[in-house]
């Protein structure tokens, strides 16, 4: 029962004072008589609805209110009646009330809940039940029954549970629930008001909206357990009959609030969400549970661990955090659904420290055997989020960096290990292999890599394992690269001394001052892109058993560049897409990559799908024409990721090619070692 | 002299040809400035020769440039027979 907005302020012009005549309201609306009519009915109706006398007319009054309405009581109810219900709120009304109603529903109950028209209201019911469907309720109707849904009684209970959330947090929760719960609003209260004797009991304080929520879900369950829908017993909640939450419960349900009967199974329902809501404080004696305590205390230290930061107050932090947990560890356990509102803005505005935080509670995750849904994880990022503010540390100023190593874990690990060791002030993300760091989803600004990788970042290629030469050389690129300067290998002051030592030093300022200019002129020459020839991979690393192929032939040239380049494919350094931009780069082009009889370079460019520089070389027993004249047994697939940095390896092969009885070699070789053999000969030395 | 080498992606047998180019012009006892590029970036620059795989040269003609037309590109005496007639 809803007033339409026109009613609505006829009610209110009517309420402020009475109205002579009909033109005179005609005059005040600027409406038609055929429309004052219609909503003179309409206001009359809602009067009748909430228990008023209707629209009185007396010929020396006109029309008037016979009822005082309070003020704001009519405000109230007015904002209501005039708001229109958006089909996302009929839903949830339409929902609840065939969830929990215990009297036959037909079509016209909901029409006169939300206020709209026959046709609105069965689109409605359409879509509900294909929503119903999708989780395995069916909605049914019938005659006699009304609207009915069946199916779990289990997963019912978690929809009423989601839509007691969604209806109770949205803006629009007031006009909702007087649909659903009008005449009830007493008992709710009651219930309300023994939750919070319950709280008092267990010195424990819900959240507001949490303890809002628990009183309408009791409410609503003793509504289904009226109407016999009653959940199936599980084992797994019977400890929860030795909790103090239980009796207390028991108790609850034995006073008047109450007036169903409920079986052990719906108390231990009940005493279960009564654990797993969130509160503000908590004195519980469940409180002394050491093990939780331990297992956040490690996961706060695995941040630290993992952020390279400091949280202050550690204790305290973990005081925050237990309380927090303790609910949600029963929530998740149990099933229970819990949505966090602020998850979406959690993981768009801090995805770093949500990436970090689900990092650190892996610990945790393997102690309790289940994972934490997002929600929850979002949770801890709060909380983390929060603690960094306080203390004044921010994490977004940090710069970000990815570490890729294509190889097995162990040496990945050790490579981050030494990295973070190095570089304390970046945020490290993650190891990553070259295929899963073109789908990283995080933002970063550097790239350490045991590869040469195609990327926007700052690139820093490296050695898996590093010495103590490979770091100090390391460190002084990346200290040029983020902050333009560089810490000389050797102190300025430590030199001076060992100068003095040896010579005679005449003007000690002027020659400190000359030493600091030099190393540091030196060190910003080595710009981190300029990479030295000596780095830059040779061949022998490129092709190897992995790369090489021997094979009889294949049957078009474009088989043979896809064959050729597959164990590229499957090392994930290219993408699917390189292959065919190989082929298409032939087919515009011509078959220029047969640079010698026999002999075949395809390639592409690097932004067509390389991640990153590698080569693959495929031999073919009988040769495939890439052209009429021009038959190829040697293919060698070449994936740049950049313009230089395969240089030194197409050099070397530049060399081995240049000498005929090589390419003979390599078409009379029988297997990979002989293959082998011949390119680690030209792997060695740059001589042109 | 500049020679300017020329490829489909300015990336692979460019680079080779031009070491080869580099090769021959040493053997023989010439000096030239020797740099390699794509085929849509070859077309707006200047060079005294272009030189690349016969099958993409064609697409340089223009009667204006002095091209010359590998079939071998690891041949050595292919590059410098070619080269030769129009190095000074």
């Amino acid at each position: 029962m809803f007033l339409d907005e026109r009613s609505a302020s006829l009610l209110k012009l009517l309420q402020h004072s009475s109205i002579p005549s009909m033109s005179e309201i005609e005059d005040q609306t600027g409406l038609t008589r055929r429309q004052i009519q219609y909503s003179l009915g309409k206001v009359n109706d809602w009067l009748e609805f909430n228990s008023y006398d209707p629209v009185q007319y007396k010929r020396e009054l006109g029309y008037f209110l016979s009822d005082k309405i309070a003020e704001d009581e009519i405000s109230v109810k007015l904002t209501k009646r005039s708001y229109v219900f958006s089909e996302k709120d009929r839903e949830q009304v339409i929902y609840l009330m065939i969830l929990l109603s215990q009297e036959p529903l037909s079509v016209f109950h909901f029409q006169s809940a939300t206020g709209v028209s026959r046709n609105t209201v069965l689109n409605d019911l359409q879509r509900l039940k294909e929503t119903a469907k999708e989780i395995g309720l069916t909605i049914h109707y019938s005659k006699q029954a009304g609207y009915i849904i069946t199916g779990n009684s289990r997963i019912k209970r978690f929809v009423i549970e989601q839509l007691l959330y969604e209806v109770l947090n949205s803006s629009n929760s007031q006009m909702i629930t007087q649909c659903i719960w009008s005449g009830f609003e007493e008992r709710i209260a009651a219930v309300h008001e023994k939750l919070e004797n319950i709280e008092k009991q267990l010195d424990i304080t819900f959240t507001d909206e949490r303890l809002h929520e628990l009183a309408y879900l009791f409410f609503s369950t003793d509504q289904l357990i009226g109407k016999g829908e009653e959940l199936d017993q599980d084992p797994s909640w019977l400890p929860f009959t030795e909790t103090k939450e239980y009796l207390l419960i028991d108790e609850m349900i034995d006073t008047t609030a109450f007036q169903s009967q409920w079986s052990l199974t719906e108390k231990l329902y009940a005493t279960l969400h009564l654990v797993s809501m969130n509160r503000t404080k908590d004195r519980s004696p469940l409180r002394d549970d050491r093990v939780f305590h331990e297992l956040l205390q490690q996961v706060t230290e695995e941040f630290e661990r993992l952020t390279f930061v400091h949280l202050q107050d550690k204790e305290q932090l973990c005081e925050q955090l237990y309380l927090h947990f303790k609910p949600a560890f029963y929530r998740i356990k149990y099933g229970f659904p819990h949505v966090n509102p602020m998850m979406e803005r959690v993981s768009k505005i801090y995805p770093e420290l949500q990436h970090l935080t689900r990092k650190s509670l892996r610990i945790l995750e393997k102690e309790l055997g289940f994972q934490l849904p997002e929600d929850e994880v979002a949770y801890f990022t709060i909380y983390f989020g929060g603690w960094l503010q306080r203390q004044g540390t921010r994490l977004d100023d940090r710069k970000k960096a990815i570490v890729v190593c294509p190889h097995g874990i162990g040496v990945s690990n050790i490579l981050n290990y030494t990295l973070r060791e190095l570089f304390p002030t970046i945020l490290f993300l993650d190891v990553l292999s070259v295929r899963d760091t073109a789908e990283y989803p995080l933002d970063y600004d550097l790239v350490f890599s045991s590869v040469f990788m195609r990327t926007e970042a700052t690139l820093f290629v490296v050695p898996p394992i590093l010495e103590e030469r490979d770091k100090q050389k390391l460190n002084r690129q990346v200290m040029q690269e983020l902050y333009g300067y560089t810490v000389p290998d050797s102190d300025v002051a430590g030199l001076m001394k060992l100068i003095s030592k040896y010579a005679t030093i005449h003007d000690p300022i002027q020659l400190e001052k000359e030493l600091q200019a030099t190393l540091y002129t030196q060190a910003a020459g080595t710009n981190t892109h300029a990479v030295k020839e000596a780095e830059k991979p040779v061949l022998g690393e490129l092709l190897t058993t992995q790369t090489l192929q021997l094979k009889q032939h294949a049957a078009t040239w474009q088989e043979a560049i896809q064959l050729a380049a597959s164990p590229l494919v499957e090392l994930g350094t290219v993408e699917e897409r390189y292959v065919t931009a190989m082929v298409e780069s032939i087919e515009k082009n011509g078959p220029y990559v047969v640079i010698t009889p026999l002999v075949a370079i395809p390639h592409a460019r690097p932004e067509e799908g390389v991640r990153s520089l590698s080569m693959s070389l495929l031999k073919l027993e009988q040769a495939v024409d890439f052209a009429p004249d021009k038959p190829v047994q040697l293919i060698i697939v070449l994936a740049a990721a950049d313009s230089d940095s395969h240089l030194r390896a197409l050099i070397q092969l530049t060399n081995l090619l240049n000498e005929p009885a090589n390419i003979q070699r390599m078409l009379e070789a029988t297997d990979k070692e002989q293959l082998l053999e011949i390119i680690h000969n030209y792997s060695k030395e740059e001589t042109e | 002299m500049k020679i300017m080498v020329v490829c489909g992606n300015g990336l692979g047998s460019s680079f080779i040809m031009e070491l080869n180019v580099k090769k021959a012009l040493k053997e023989l006892g010439k000096t030239a400035e020797v740099d390699h590029t794509d085929l849509t970036s070859a077309k707006s620059v200047q060079a005294d020769i272009f030189i690349g795989a016969a099958d993409i040269m064609s697409q340089m003609e223009d009667g204006k440039r002095t091209i010359v037309n590998l079939e071998n590109m690891m041949s050595i005496p292919e590059i410098k027979s070619k080269l030769e007639p129009h190095l000074a």
